[in-house]
Parts: structure tokens; sequence; C-alpha cells
């Protein structure tokens, strides 16, 4: 996109095809994998892979438009939680307005945080540690500290999971849609142009007129709401909900996903399309793994190697060179 | 004889892609001398610099350091050479202490030097405190190398900057040769009296290469004089056998031209756009009162703590104050606050561009449209085609290179960086006070006279501008009313429109 003249001529070529790395490391890793277990392409392997991402997605997508601000949300996985234990025990009072209902409450979370990391001047990275707290607390309370089990109305959430197309849930159509959206909103929306903006220079945008804590707070609400997104997709898989379940071990992966697509966690940089594509990297290293046969001992290290091949090869540097 | 040349380039070319930033560039530096070097923004200084500091390599071409090839292939070989570069931008870690910053990084600090100043990791602060001071003498400072550079003036921490680049340079049996790129860009009046010393004695010490974009100061500093236009060396001259016209020919392949403009005589009737009413801020200003009217240029003028910049930040809502009111179009502002400075017609152009009015990374269509004002009417949507049509007028408008609408701004020039950061604001259709922070900070001839020429058609159009000019002779040229500042207050106000234009002297007097 960006062919500035000033580059050698193999950096501006580079620069293009970085938007690709993502992808390439997506499908050398496929061939790997394909060369031990021919099968795991062809058969239900990407119909797994795809279960598993698409929380990782949802998480991803969210934490995308918060690192684009250069900023971070260390409380969406937490958070993910929290939607997961409400939504299974709203869906019996409410019925087909719990899901609506857990997005708001979603939204609303990341609301406070934006509000208090924007109008307080704290530091994202302390605000979401603390809140990772409160929601775990609240998921505590909520849940009764039991796991709750979906039977009542279960069939308002389940069609995310059971509804499905050549083997893919309706989940999976609508992470890819949103990812889409997302790709769109920075591409084609005065609101993407400051988010990338503030991510890249806060102060230039808020001498330039950009309404930067109205931003701030819009992107952590978003965050807030694709996090209770994953957690109702999380609950519908499972057709349970805990406080201690799924989910609290993905905000990591959700982060890696992120930075695997190429996006710097220096503001500014990268694409929602490729956070797809980071999703499904991460989802596959530890599916891969056991296909291939990794011993489990070991899956750990693989993840973690991979994980840091994969930001060398797709972090686009290129756009981060004024920083010196 | 040409052992004795320290330091000579003989054709030295480098592309990038299809853009050629040096063609066949020879260049020689003999000891003891000031060699100036300028040229417009975009026709190859920075280029040029880059290869003598290591930071580029050329495609074809040799480097010669005392007849000997060599190749600068990081900035430490140029160093060994003796090359050590003050930047443009000051590259100093403010909250770091004078020595430290001086002696940082360098050879001095590792260990197994034989008086190192750094053993097993460990500072020895008594001699890196000594080692700065001694570095200081040679350059006539008595700076005190325990202080922190934040608490420094500007024109102190260049003198830092200097004496950085000499320990950096400094190298046994090896003359130092040190770059100053724009080293005026930044100072004020009173402190390039003091600069003018310090190259002096550099001058004894080794070489000075003098990039500088001010005809006077080259003229002022320098014994020969190099010039550059579009990637080449067109001409080198020796001081006493040159004037500024033909410098200025040779730098632009034009014939120098007057900005000084058509004054406006109908001030009087035009709105008020800005009206001060003892505004102070604790500290740093008090009892500023004063009126911009519209088509009005209204320049302020003082030493760096005038209190000037407050001022106009204060106006724009980028800093507070505690007294007084400001009445924008006749309506008083009880807090100005960014956004509906912004959206009421009010630019302003930071002094500090890098840091506050350009988004490095996006691409010169992106920051232009980055107000959204010329188009604020429209939806939440942007379309990056029109965006970039946008940029295409404004590119040739403002002669901005290179002219393409998707580079980095970071790309580019400071010079094409500044007219950038002004076309953003010039784009709103209902501007109607510009706020110039030193606009031409850092611009050649050429590019101030198309920027000078922009801020005239704003003011044709009925914008009023409240100007922080780069010189006094600037402020002279184009302002219609010149009010001083000394420590946060005002001094004397000048209204050049009925006729009497003050001195260069008159106006110093007023300042200090």
């Amino acid at each position: 996109m960006n062919s500035p003249a000033d580059r050698s001529t193999a950096r501006l070529g580079s620069a293009d095809l970085k938007v690709f790395a993502p992808l390439a490391v997506l499908l050398i890793l496929l061939g790997i994998i394909s060369i031990f277990q021919p099968s795991f392409v062809s058969g239900v392997g990407l119909e797994i892979l795809a279960y598993q991402a698409i929380p990782i997605l949802l998480l991803g997508l969210g934490q995308f438009g918060v690192i684009q601000l250069g900023r971070i949300d260390l409380s969406s996985a937490t958070l993910a939680v929290l939607a997961s234990v409400s939504v299974a025990q709203l869906l019996e009072p409410l019925g087909v307005f719990a899901p609506v209902v857990t997005i708001l409450i979603g939204a609303a979370a990341g609301f406070a945080n934006g509000m208090v990391i924007s109008y307080f001047q704290v530091p994202s990275f302390a605000v979401t540690l603390g809140a990772i707290g409160v929601w775990q607390s609240l998921s505590l309370v909520i849940a009764n500290e039991t796991t709750v089990y979906v039977s009542e109305n279960r069939k308002f959430i389940d069609w995310l999971d059971s509804l499905q197309i050549c083997g893919y849930s309706a989940a999976v159509f609508i992470g890819l849609a949103l990812a889409v959206l997302a790709w769109a909103v920075t591409r084609w929306t005065r609101f993407g142009a400051f988010v990338k903006a503030m991510g890249l220079n806060e102060r230039a945008a808020a001498m330039s007129g950009v309404p930067t804590a109205v931003v701030t707070v819009a992107v952590f609400t978003i965050s807030g709401a694709f996090a209770a997104l994953a957690g109702i997709v999380l609950t519908a898989q499972q057709g349970t909900a805990s406080a201690s379940g799924l989910g609290v071990g993905l905000l990591l992966p959700s982060i890696a996903a992120t930075i695997c697509g190429g996006v710097a966690l220096t503001g500014g940089v990268g694409s929602a399309l490729n956070v797809i594509v980071g999703s499904m990297i991460i989802a596959l290293i530890p599916v891969g793994s056991s296909v291939v046969g990794v011993d489990p001992r070991y899956q750990q290290i693989v993840y973690g190697v991979v994980i840091i091949l994969a930001v060398i090869l797709t972090i686009d540097r290129t756009k981060l060179k004024f920083v010196k | 004889m040409q052992e004795t040349i320290p330091l000579s380039l003989c054709n030295v070319s480098k592309s990038f892609g299809p853009v050629r930033a040096l063609n066949n560039v020879s260049l020689s530096v003999r000891t003891h001398e000031v060699l100036g070097l300028i040229g417009e923004n975009g026709a190859g200084k920075s280029s040029l610099l880059k290869v003598l500091s290591g930071i580029y390599q050329p495609d074809s071409g040799d480097i010669l350091v005392y007849g000997q090839k060599r190749t600068f292939s990081n900035p430490a070989a140029a160093a060994s050479a003796g090359v050590g570069v003050v930047h443009q931008e000051q590259s100093l870690v403010v909250n770091l202490s004078v020595a430290e910053n001086i002696l940082m990084s360098t050879r001095a600090t590792k260990s197994g030097n034989k008086d190192c100043k750094v053993r097993f990791g460990i500072y020895n602060w008594r001699k890196i405190n000594e080692e700065a001071a001694e570095i200081l003498k040679r350059i006539g400072s008595n700076i005190n190398p325990k202080s922190k550079v934040e608490d420094l003036s500007f024109a102190d921490r260049q003198m830092v900057e200097i004496a950085k680049a000499l320990q950096i340079s400094r190298q046994p049996g090896v003359q130092p040769i040190i770059v100053l790129d724009e080293p005026t860009s930044v100072l004020e009046d009173n402190d390039i009296q003091q600069l003018e010393q310090e190259v002096r004695r550099l001058k004894e010490i080794g070489s000075v290469i003098f990039v500088s974009h001010r005809l006077d100061e080259v003229m002022k500093f320098c014994d020969r004089i190099c010039v550059m236009r579009n990637s080449e060396v067109v001409g080198e001259r020796l001081t006493s056998k040159v004037n500024a016209d033909e410098l200025f020919r040779l730098m632009t392949g034009r014939q120098a031209a007057t900005t000084s403009r058509e004054r406006n005589k109908s001030l009087r009737d035009s709105a008020v756009v800005l009206n001060l009413e003892g505004l102070g801020a604790k500290g740093k200003f008090s009892d500023i009162s004063l009126k911009v009217r519209s088509g009005e240029i209204h320049a302020l003028v003082g030493t760096n703590r005038s209190g000037r910049e407050e001022v106009c930040r204060a106006v724009f809502g980028a800093e507070e104050f505690d007294s007084g009111t400001v009445r924008y179009n006749g309506k008083v502002v009880s807090r100005p606050n960014l956004r509906e400075s912004v959206y009421g017609g009010v630019a302003y152009l930071p002094s500090e561009r890098k840091l506050e009015s350009m988004v490095a990374g996006m691409s010169v269509a992106e920051n232009l449209q980055l107000t959204h004002r010329g188009e604020r009417a429209s939806s939440i949507f942007v379309n990056p085609a029109a965006r970039r049509d946008k940029a295409k007028e404004w590119i040739s408008k403002l002669d901005i290179r290179p002219p393409i609408p998707d580079a980095d701004i970071a790309s580019l020039s400071g010079g094409n960086q500044q007219k950038v950061v002004l076309a953003k604001w010039l784009e709103d259709c209902q501007l109607s006070l510009l706020i110039l922070d030193h606009p031409t900070r850092g611009i050649d001839p050429g590019a101030r006279e198309d920027v000078s020429t922009q801020i005239f058609a704003a003011c044709e159009e009925g914008a009023a501008v409240l100007l922080i000019a780069d010189t006094l002779e600037e402020a002279i040229s184009l302002a219609d009313t010149i009010t001083v500042m000394r420590d946060g207050e005002i001094t004397a106000t000048f209204d050049l429109n009925s006729g009497a234009i003050p001195t260069h002297a008159e106006l110093v007097a007023k300042m200090i």
C-alpha cells in the first residue's frame, strides 16, 4: 500500500508482500502437517481448526482495535468468561434476549475500562490488569462457584455452534464477517483513520482535533463487546459455563493471534484480515503438534517457538522504521 | 597532495528505486576548513550526510580518507575516520546528565580501554564528569556535566550535541570532521553568535561541514560553499568570491524574488477574529491583550522564554490559562479545547513537527486528511481515491516532493513534511484563525516562498494569522502588526501598516 520513494526496491517490494506473510506462515504450517498426516487438510482437520480458532479470533478482533490504538486489553479473556457464565444464567429468564444483554454487559465493561483509561489517564495495562480481578470475582458470583449447565432455552445460542454449512458453524461465519467489517472500518471510515493516527502519534492526532478520549472509549467498548461474543460462543460450544472454564487461558493466545497477524504492539500498523490468519496459526499449533505426534511435554516449546518465528516473519517493520 | 585531504567523496551515486538521491557527487573536506553545504529540501543534502556518516552505502563511487579508499558500512566506521554528525533533530536523552549523553555508548565507556570510565559495568562518575567537562572546554563551554539535559536551553543542548559528536569521532591520529546539519534551525538569533564561536573552535581542532538553508549564515560561517540541486553538486565557490544572489540562483535555478508583501491598508475596518484581554497563566505569561483582525498577520516576537509560544498554545487549547478572556469571533471562549478549536476553524501549526503535527507511518494523503475539516459536512466514511486526488491537488499547489500521495510522510524531507502539515490546515474552507509557530523552521528559501504564498492566500480569504516567525527579518517582512514580548509580558506593539516599520535593533531592544 505504501510506496515511499526513499526506500530501496527490495524493501519496497517486501512492504507490499508483508501483508501476505502471515498467510504464508499458515500455509507452511499446514504443509508441514499434511506431510505427516495428509488427511488433516482434506478431512475434518480444518473444521476442528475453525472450531478452536473462532473464540481466539473474536477476542483477537477486539484486541486488534486496542492494539491499533497502541494500548492493550488484558481483561478481554476474563470478560469472555464473565460473559460465558452470564449468558448461561440469563438464558432461562431472558430467553432470546440473553445473548443481546450479554453483549451489552461486555460493551459496558469495556466502556468502563475505556472511561478510566482516558479520563483518569491511567495506562491501559494497569486498568485492564485490575479489571481481570473484578471480572473474575463477578464470574464466580454469577456462576455461584459451580459449573452452569445450559438447559432451558439453549436453542437461542446453540445455533451458533450447531447451525452448520459445509461443516463450519454459524459462529465461524459471523467471526469472518466481523473481521471483514473491522477491516472495512479501518480502511474506509473516519473512525478507522482516527484509530490509526492515534496509534502512531496520539499527540499529533489530538492537536489535529481528533477526539482522542471518545475514540479510546469506543475502542475499548468494542473490545468488550467482542469479548462477550467470544464468551457466548464458548458457552454455545460447550453447553456449560464456569468461572474457571475455557476462556481463562485465551488471553495470551488472543494477543498472540493479533501479533502473529502482523499487528505491531506499538500501534497503528496491521490489518484486521490478518487477525483471521493469526488466530488460525495460534489454533493450529496445539492441534497440529498433536497430529504430527509431538510429545505433549514438548508442545509448549513448539507453541512458543512457532509464535516467535511467526512474529519475526510477519511484523511489518518497514512502517516502524521511524522508530529509531 | 591527495593524502592531506582528510575526507573526500568521488563520483558517489545513490538511488532508491527509481528515485536518484545522489548523482555523481564529488566533494572534499580540507583540514581547518568550514565547508558549507547548501541546497533546497530534497536536493540531496540529507542523503549525502547519510553516506558520510555510514547510514547509507553508496551504489557507486568512493569514499577516500587521506587518499585511502574506505567503506563506511555503519556510523561506527564513519566515526573511526573522524566523522561525527550533529543531527538536525536533537538526539539527546533528556533525562540523563550532560556527561552521560556525551560519553554514552562510545568506546570511552567500553571496558578494556586503558582509561575507561566503566569497569565491570559500573560507572566511574568522577572520571565521566571530568572527561565530559574537558570535551566541553575544548569547544569553549562551561556547562556543568552533571546537569540534566532537560534543564538546558536549546543552545546549550546543541553545545552538548557538538561535544558528543566530537567525543564519538575522537580517534588517535585522526582529525575530527564535525558535520552540523542545519544547526541554526532551532536557535534564536542571539544563540547563533554563540554557535559561530563554537564553529571557530571546531575549525581549529579539525574540519566542519556546515549544512544550512540560510544563505547569510553560510556566508558568515564558511570558507567554501558547495551547492546541491537535484541530487547533484551544481557549484562550489569560495565564500570570498561569491554573493548571496549567485548562491540563490545556483540553489534554486531561478532568480531571487522578493517575498515582501503588499501590505493591507484597510485592516481597521475588518472584523476582529481573536481578541485577548488580560490573558495570564502563572509562571508563563501575564496580562496579554491583543487583537488579530481578519486578513491580518500578527507576529509575536521575543526570545524563547518570552512566553509567546505559551500564549499561542493557550489560545488553541493545548495549554491552560488562569486569568483573562479569549474572545473568538466576538464570543468568549472560557476554556479553549483542542477539538472545539479545530472544529471552530482555528488551525495551529506547532513548532515540534515530529511530536505534535505529523503522524509518521501514515501517508501524505492520510496526514492531509487528519483534521477532517475539508469534508466535515460529509459522512463518517472516507474515500481513499478522493483523498488521493485531494492530496495530489495540494502536492502540486505546494510543490511537495516526491509527488506521491501514498508515500509515508516520514520519508519526506523536513520542508516537505512541513508543507503537508500546513496544507492539512489550509484544506479547511472555514479556516478563520491560523496560528503558526515557526512555520518556516528548517525550510529552504524556495519552500519558504511557497509557504509564505499560502499564508498570504489564506489571509486574502479572510483568515487571521497569529505568527511566531523564525527570524526577526521574517516577522518584519510578513507581518502587519508586531507584538514584542519579554518575560511573559508585552513590551511593545508596532503597526507596520502605518508605515513605521521597526528595525531589527528596535525589536531586539524590546526583547531583551
